[in-house]
């Protein structure tokens, strides 16, 4: 047992955690955040994908002791109130979401892609989200939700 | 399943140091995760207790020193492919690094994770092999160098002793006529198998005759290795279309001899002789990049 101090989702929390825990788990079970999910455990799905210090990551992958003094923002952390980030809206608006187990993840993944590159080509995108598995879509509406995204930002700034 | 006793998250090398004395053969080092997580869970690993040093910012930087270029072992494959010192010459690096997983392990994972864990299918190594890279490994004792190649014991062992890390590694920078070319078979969900890759580095003068030049390839072998035997047909000689074609067919010759037995040979020959190729035209092509200064 042991306690560290990190921010997620823009608030400082304090939280108990196991050594053996990731940070998926605290963030699951400690934080209750369940928006961000496990698929394969072991790096392949990108379902658990999170911003650790402004970068995406697999929160599969992180032991929880290693996010000490780290910010992360899960998908609960996008939006304001309750009003939808641009990229949910987007994904939304697309028909991009089936199941929907991939699409908090994916989020993160365009969420990050876009933050680097606001302007990304389609080729870019799947670039961007190729660390990130889906069943249902077959991607091709995930990729037109990024791109309208990124126009409906650049809409607006 | 793992248990981890005891966890670690140092602020500075000396603190590493001590966190590695205190936890001896049971500490292991952990940065991105991207091994070590997999390998605690599928019981590879049994550490008892972790020390992270994703944290540890002296461990990250790319720099530049007395004609050496310097990489930090914590230096992400992320911060490589942003770096812009590996947009010329060294370009082969920076492909090595974007070929490594997605975004998210690119993230996170490290290079000295790469090295440390001696994966063969790890794409960094290659060409870093292929610039004849040196290791600095520090303990308590000081620090103490090697090239990289001697560095690999084979079987996914390194040559560290108990107490010392891998912090930084350095290799000579590029000078004008010469060229690192990288090339890896893809695309990356064809290939089951395992992830093919070649990297060459040249130093071709303006008559084209190449003064030295290294190969290295991953996955095809136990461990990523130098091809000594191709090197030599083309050291020396004067760059022309047979001298290609003969450094090929020895290519194909050293590996064929090498996957003897293994069921995908005949692939992985083909495939193998074009990707050399390519890694040869394309480091011919940087080192011919003559408008630009150095590695520009
Ligand atoms: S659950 Fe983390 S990558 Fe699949
Ligand atoms: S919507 Fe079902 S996995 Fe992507």
């Amino acid at each position: 047992m042991k306690t560290i101090n990190l921010k997620i989702n823009g608030r400082k929390r304090q939280i108990e955690i196991e050594e053996n825990e990731r940070l998926l788990d605290i963030i699951r079970e400690g934080f209750h955040l369940t928006g961000t999910k496990e698929g394969c455990g072991e790096g392949e799905c990108g379902a658990c994908s999170v911003l650790l210090n402004g970068k995406l990551v697999n929160a599969c992958m992180i032991m929880a002791f290693q996010a000490e003094d780290s910010e992360v923002i899960t998908i609960e952390g996008l939006g304001e109130n309750e009003k939808l980030d641009p990229i949910q809206q987007a994904f939304i608006d697309t028909g991009a979401v089936q199941c929907g187990f991939c699409t908090p993840g994916m989020v993160l993944s365009a969420k990050a892609l876009l933050m680097k590159n606001p302007t990304p080509t389609k080729q870019e995108i799947r670039r961007g989200i190729s660390g990130n598995l889906c069943r249902c879509t077959g991607y091709e509406k995930i990729v037109e939700a990024v791109e309208l995204a990124a126009k409906r930002i650049a809409e607006t700034d | 399943m793992y248990d981890i006793e005891k966890t670690y998250k140092p602020r500075s090398i000396s603190s590493l140091l001590d966190a590695m004395e205190e936890t001896g053969q049971e500490g292991k080092i952990i940065a991105g995760g991207t091994d070590v997580v997999v390998k605690l869970r599928d019981g590879a690993l049994t550490s008892k207790a972790l020390i992270d040093i994703s944290g540890l910012k002296e461990m990250q930087f790319i720099r530049e020193i007395e004609g050496k270029v310097q990489i930090g072992a914590g230096t992400t494959f992320s911060d490589i492919e942003e770096h812009d010192l590996f947009d010329g010459r060294l370009k082969g690096l920076k492909e090595g690094a974007m070929e490594v997983g997605s975004p998210q392990i690119r993230n996170a994972g490290t290079l000295g994770g790469n090295i440390c864990n001696a994966s063969p299918a790890a794409d960094t190594v290659p060409p870093l092999l292929a610039l004849d890279t040196t290791v600095v490994l520090c303990s308590k004792k000081g620090l103490r160098s090697m090239k990289l190649e001697e560095f690999f014991l084979g079987k996914g062992k390194v040559d560290l002793v108990p107490g010392e890390f891998l912090y930084y590694i350095e290799f000579e920078q590029m000078t004008r006529e010469q060229g690192l070319g990288f090339e890896k078979l893809g695309p990356r969900k064809a290939l089951a198998i395992s992830k093919i890759c070649t990297a060459v580095f040249i130093d071709l003068d303006q008559d084209l005759m190449i003064n030295n030049i290294r190969i290295a390839n991953g996955s095809l072998g136990p461990n990523s290795l130098r091809e000594r035997e191709v090197e030599n047909i083309l050291k020396g000689e004067k760059l022309t279309e047979a001298l290609k074609e003969k450094a090929q067919i020895k290519f194909k010759e050293v590996i064929n001899r090498r996957l003897k037995g293994r069921r995908d040979v005949d692939f992985k020959e083909e495939a193998i002789r074009g990707i050399f190729r390519e890694a040869l035209e394309k480091s011919i092509e940087r080192a011919m990049e003559k408008s630009k200064e150095g590695i520009q």
